[in-house]
This record gives C-alpha cells, sequence and structure tokens, in this order.
C-alpha cells in the first residue's frame, strides 16, 4: 500500500511539474506580430475552355536581351499552337505580324486534370525592344501582349524580386496586382526574379492552376507581361510540372542556370532542392569566376543561409563560401515568410565587405513572425507584411527597395560597386 | 536477464532519451518545429497559438528529464514519446520529399521511451522492450536507407562535407551518389538483420557504431551551432547499444528460452 502510495505522489509531483512548464512555456511564447489587413477582390482569371490561350506567361532563363519562351495553357490538346509576334502592334491581326514561331505541347502531369502546355521559344530578339503578340491555338487567338526585352551593354533597369506565393491565394493576387501597379508607374522594370514555393504542392495540378490563373494579375491593363527568371522552391519539390510551367529552366534534374542581363548584371539561379555541394558548388564557382569583371552579382535561391525564422539551410555550408570569396553583392533568399535583410556578413560575422542577405518570401503567403534578435539583424531589418523586393541597377548603385503590398516602401538598401 | 544489465541499458536509455528531449526542445525553442507548421500553414491556427502549443512541449520535455531518472515516474516516457510521434506525423503532413519516409526514419526516437517504460515499470518486460528496441531500430535503419537509395540531397551534401573536413578529400557527388548505394543497401539490410528472430550482436554494435556516427555528422556538416539535429538522433546509435548491453547477458537466457 505504501509502495502504491509512493507511485502516486512521484506521479503527482510529475504531472504537477510537467503541467506548470508547459504553462510558462505557453505564457512566454514570443510574441508574434498580427498578419496586415488587405482588400481583396476575387479574380477567376481567363477560363479554360477548348483551345483558347490562358495562363500566359513569359519565361526568361540565361540570355532574356536576346531568348525568351512565351507559354499558355489550353484544355484541349491543339494541332496547331503559334505565337505571332512583332515589333509593332498589331491589333492581333495575324496576317500584320512579321514572325511567328511554333510552340512545343503537352499534357501537364497530372491524374485529374487533362490541361496542356504551349511553348513558344523566341530566339535571335532584339535587346531593349518590345515584342508584341497574340497566341494562336487551333484557331482561338488571345488578345494581343506585348513585353520587352532585357537591355544590352553596360544599362541601367529595374528588377522585380520575390518568392513564396504559395498559400494565402488572396495576399498572391493582392501582390501580383500591386506588381502590374508597379509595372504600369515604373516601366523601367523589366521583369521579376522568383524565389520559389510558387504553390503548396508542386506535384498538384489544382494549385498550379490557381498560381498560373492570379499570374495573369500580373499583366498592366495595355497587355505588357512580367517575364519571369524562376527558381525552384521546396514546395516544388521535384515535380515535374514546374518544367513543364518554365519549360525546364536550367537542366532536367538541375534547374539552376545564369541569367545575365546586359554586361554587369549577373544573377545566379540555384536550386536548394538539390545537392549544394556537388555539381551545383562547382557551377556556381566557375559562374562566379568566370564573371569576375561584372559590376554587379547576386544570386537567387529558396531556402536560406540567414534566415529569418527556421533553421540555416545547406547554402551556408556550400555556398557562402564562395559568395565571399568572389565578393557577391547579395543574396536573395525566400522561404521564411517574413520580409528581411541581414547587415552584410563575411566568415559568420557582420564585415561591411561582407555579402548581404535580403528577402525571404512575401508574394502571397501567411507572414510569420522573425526573429529579429538573430545577430545578423542588427544592422539590417525585420518585418511581418506581404512584400516584393524592387532593384534598381545603376552604374554607381544598386538600389534594393522592399515594398509592402499597399505599396509602402519598407526598406531600402544601396549597395557600391565592389573592386573585385 | 539481470538486474545489472538492465539497469545498464536503461541508464543507456534514460541519457539517450534525456538528450532528445533537450535536442528537440532546443530546435522548437531556437527554429520551431513541424508542428507549428502544420498548425499554422495547414489548419489556419494563429501563429501565436501555434507557437504557444510548441513552446509548451518544448518546456514540458525539458521538465521531463528529471523524472526519467525515477523509475516510479515511467508514464513520461508516454509524454515524451506522444509529442515524437506527433511531431513525426506532422512531418509527414507537411514534408515535400517522400514524405511517407518520415515516421519509418523517426521510429527508434518514438519507441525508444516506450521500450525505457517496459523497463521500469513494476511488473518489467525486458521482452516488449526488447522488440520495441528492434522494431524501432529496424525500421529507422530501413527507412534511412531508402532514402539514401534514393539519394537524398542532403546525404550527398553530408557526404561531400565529410569527406572535406574529415578526409581531406574531394569528394565529387557521383561518387558520393555511388557511395549512398552502399550505404543504403547496408541500413536496409542490418535493419532486416536486427529484425531476425535470432540475435545478433555484431549487426547491433555496427548499428550504434553507425547510428552514432551519422547523428554527429550534423556537427560536421554544420558546426556546433547545429547541436539539436545530434541531440534529437543519440537515440538512432543509443538504442542499438542498449539491445547490444541486454544481448551480453541475454544471451545465456536466450539458451533457456
Amino acid at each position: 500500500m505504501k509502495r502504491l502510495n509512493d507511485t502516486r505522489v512521484v506521479i503527482a509531483v510529475c504531472v504537477l511539474v510537467i503541467a506548470a512548464a508547459a504553462i510558462v512555456g505557453a505564457l512566454t511564447a514570443p510574441q508574434t506580430i498580427e498578419a496586415d489587413e488587405r482588400d481583396s477582390e476575387k479574380f477567376t482569371g481567363t477560363k479554360l475552355v477548348g483551345t483558347v490561350p490562358a495562363q500566359w506567361r513569359v519565361i526568361w532563363t540565361e540570355d532574356p536581351a536576346r531568348r525568351a519562351t512565351v507559354s499558355w495553357t489550353t484544355a484541349d490538346m491543339p494541332e496547331d499552337s503559334t505565337l505571332y509576334f512583332d515589333t509593332r502592334a498589331r491589333t492581333g491581326e495575324l496576317t500584320k505580324y512579321k514572325k511567328k514561331v511554333k510552340a512545343t505541347t503537352g499534357r501537364y502531369t497530372d491524374k485529374d486534370w487533362k490541361l496542356h502546355y504551349n511553348h513558344a521559344k523566341l530566339e535571335n530578339l532584339k535587346p531593349s525592344t518590345t515584342y508584341w503578340f497574340v497566341m494562336f491555338s487551333d484557331g482561338a487567338v488571345s488578345k494581343e501582349y506585348h513585353f520587352v526585352t532585357a537591355p544590352d551593354g553596360d544599362a541601367e533597369f529595374k528588377l522585380l524580386y520575390g518568392g513564396d506565393s504559395r498559400s494565402d491565394r488572396d495576399g498572391r493576387q493582392t501582390m501580383n496586382r500591386r506588381m502590374s501597379a508597379l509595372l504600369e508607374e515604373d516601366p523601367e522594370i523589366i521583369g521579376l526574379a522568383h524565389g520559389g514555393d510558387y504553390v503548396s504542392d508542386g506535384d498538384d495540378m489544382d494549385d498550379w492552376v490557381e498560381w498560373l490563373t492570379d499570374h495573369e494579375l500580373t499583366v498592366t491593363k495595355d497587355g505588357r507581361m512580367l517575364p519571369v527568371i524562376p527558381a525552384r522552391g521546396n514546395h516544388e519539390a521535384k515535380g515535374e510540372q514546374y518544367d513543364e510551367i518554365f519549360n525546364t529552366p536550367g537542366e532536367k534534374g538541375g534547374n539552376y542556370y545564369a541569367t545575365t542581363i546586359g554586361d554587369e548584371f549577373l544573377l545566379v539561379n540555384l536550386n536548394t532542392n538539390i545537392s549544394h555541394g556537388g555539381d551545383q558548388a562547382k557551377f556556381l564557382e566557375d559562374v562566379l569566376r568566370n564573371n569576375k569583371r561584372v559590376r554587379w552579382q547576386l544570386a537567387n535561391y529558396h531556402r536560406p543561409a540567414y534566415p529569418a525564422v527556421k533553421k540555416p539551410g545547406s547554402a551556408l555550408e556550400h555556398w557562402v563560401p564562395l559568395f565571399e570569396k568572389y565578393d557577391l553583392d547579395v543574396a536573395l533568399e525566400s522561404d521564411g515568410h517574413t520580409l528581411k535583410r541581414t547587415c552584410a556578413i563575411r566568415n559568420g560575422k557582420p564585415d561591411a565587405t561582407g555579402v548581404v542577405y535580403i528577402g525571404e518570401g512575401g508574394l502571397g503567403v501567411r507572414q510569420r513572425t522573425p526573429d529579429d534578435e538573430r545577430w545578423y539583424f542588427d544592422g539590417g531589418i525585420t518585418a511581418s507584411t506581404l512584400h516584393v523586393q524592387k532593384l534598381t541597377v545603376k552604374k554607381d548603385s544598386l538600389l534594393v527597395e522592399s515594398i509592402a503590398h499597399d505599396g509602402e516602401v519598407r526598406d531600402t538598401w544601396t549597395g557600391k560597386p565592389r573592386k573585385r | 536477464m539481470s538486474s545489472s544489465t538492465v539497469a545498464s541499458a536503461r541508464l543507456i536509455l534514460r541519457v539517450a532519451i534525456a538528450l532528445t528531449c533537450v535536442g528537440v526542445a532546443g530546435q522548437l525553442l531556437m527554429y520551431s518545429g513541424p508542428v507549428l507548421s502544420w498548425l499554422w500553414m495547414e489548419q489556419s491556427w494563429s501563429e501565436a497559438a501555434a507557437l504557444r502549443v510548441e513552446h509548451a512541449a518544448a518546456h514540458a520535455l525539458l521538465a521531463c528529464i528529471p523524472f526519467l531518472f525515477v523509475r516510479k515516474a515511467w508514464p513520461v516516457t508516454k509524454l515524451i514519446a506522444a509529442w515524437l510521434l506527433i511531431t513525426a506525423i506532422a512531418g509527414t503532413l507537411i514534408g515535400t520529399w517522400h514524405p511517407w519516409l518520415t515516421p519509418g526514419a523517426q521510429a527508434v526516437r518514438c519507441l525508444s521511451p516506450l521500450a525505457l517504460a517496459a523497463l521500469s515499470t513494476e511488473k518489467r518486460n525486458d521482452r516488449l522492450a526488447e522488440w520495441l528496441l528492434r522494431v524501432g531500430i529496424g525500421a529507422t535503419f530501413i527507412f534511412h536507407g531508402i532514402e539514401a537509395l534514393l539519394t537524398k540531397a542532403i546525404f550527398v551534401d553530408y557526404l561531400i562535407a565529410a569527406g572535406d573536413k574529415l578526409l581531406l578529400a574531394d569528394i565529387t557527388e557521383s561518387t558520393a551518389r555511388s557511395a549512398l548505394i552502399v550505404i543504403g543497401v547496408v541500413d536496409v539490410a542490418v535493419g532486416v538483420a536486427i529484425l531476425l528472430p535470432k540475435r545478433l550482436r555484431p549487426v547491433a554494435y555496427w548499428m550504434a557504431f553507425w547510428g552514432f556516427f551519422t547523428a554527429f555528422s550534423r556537427i560536421v556538416y554544420m558546426g556546433w551551432d547545429n547541436w539539436p539535429e545530434l541531440l534529437i538522433r543519440v537515440t538512432n546509435g543509443a538504442a542499438p547499444l542498449t539491445l547490444a548491453v541486454l544481448w551480453a547477458n541475454g544471451k545465456r537466457d536466450e539458451t533457456t528460452e
């Protein structure tokens, strides 16, 4: 009986102590920031019927001054999909367009959806030139849209950056409208580098259909499209759909590549879903070594080396030493669902000669409360708001502005050219 | 099994589970874990509520540690096992790379506390403890083996970093991938072997060595800042070591069974 009582006492003490600890833990959990309120109006996009072109996008990879892919989705498989294009507006009259290119077509990988991709690859384009086009699929013709190719030479331009548009559909539509508004008011913006996690489940066409539909909102009222420079996020995993939607950026299975804009801007787009330290690290080092003289050097990848919320990704082990060795200017990171800019970092310490890490993903995902106590935010910033970064690339400066969903500029950072 | 053997086994498990609790709590308090992600992103909880759940769990796990060393307080092991199981399930629900592998790969850390409970109750059940450990270890090695055979990206990077830091050798990605196939086959083979009725002590010793070595690879990879990842995986080596200890004196028992 005494033994039984002893056991009961021990268990009672045990329950009391553990319950008290749990209550203390719950009460001392860090304060969180309430999400911003925003207005949203529903958008359903172009209906997927027959071969009517819908879900259009322009994709850039290595050489956006001379090459681009215009892609669209059709419900049915077209026998003839063609892009008609010209350097002058032709108001959609097919016979007036000077050039046309056949699109490659195929069915998106999915058990339920029977949808088809159409990719028209444009080559030998002229830099800094507006291309007007219509998408044609078996007699169904889109209205006329246009995009502007990237500049050549030592040019000044603007580029948007953002990531994580995966699970807050209202937020994603809000941010797409914001990007469209930015493009309207600032025609020097040429494209959007996306840091990955477009959707929650990269194997699920339901998610992609919603993302592609919402992407139509990035088009301006006069029909200008915002080309996308894609990077793969962890939620795209190894899904086939990413390659089918973006026409396999980089090599299949790798999806890493370097985008050069003009002579003085390099953006290395990396894939944090595959080995960081193997072939990809060699590629990164080769690119950075071969472009030492390029004035502005940036990297774009999903999982951060210096995160605002989670633990560091493998980029810290394999890529950061290369960034520092070759004096990268800015690493654009996503994944954390928050807004961040670190101080300049070298050898794991604040150092004015180091690399600045900007981003963390706010194109349409619930925002988290960042851990602003981390040492690398001393001299940097954190916030919890949907956002997009606008990069203004000039000869004597690189300005990065973090713009919230309401258009407010929440942070600015200016870099100066390095001596490499 | 003799009382001294069981006492040694209990001590190994207690220390290992205590370290696991520290590792899990450290991860939750420093970075947050999969339960928060699941509650917040998938179940639309507020971030504050999800964070409270994880911080409550972290403090509760730390509070469990002293009781692990009090035999009569064995029910705490079930609390620990329950949280570890919830974490594994949440990891599966939010995972993006073959998430179905997660519960199997984490089986040993969930089942080790239950094995300790079986060795700690008034009516000790050595056989149940042994089989809980065997199933946990077997599943963890088999599922890690499958991950290796699927050439999980982070495993490739562990090998490349280990070659660089421990062997001062430049291991290429293709070499690392080939090595992973061998590692995967060995892991699956020993995972199956530990589930055979015959008690194979050399296999248990190998699994203990490999379990500790691979847990420590997290430190080799990202430095001591990565300590929660090491501690969370201590049972990967400690559980097979416990089996080896139980079997050291259990051989005589086996022949008399």
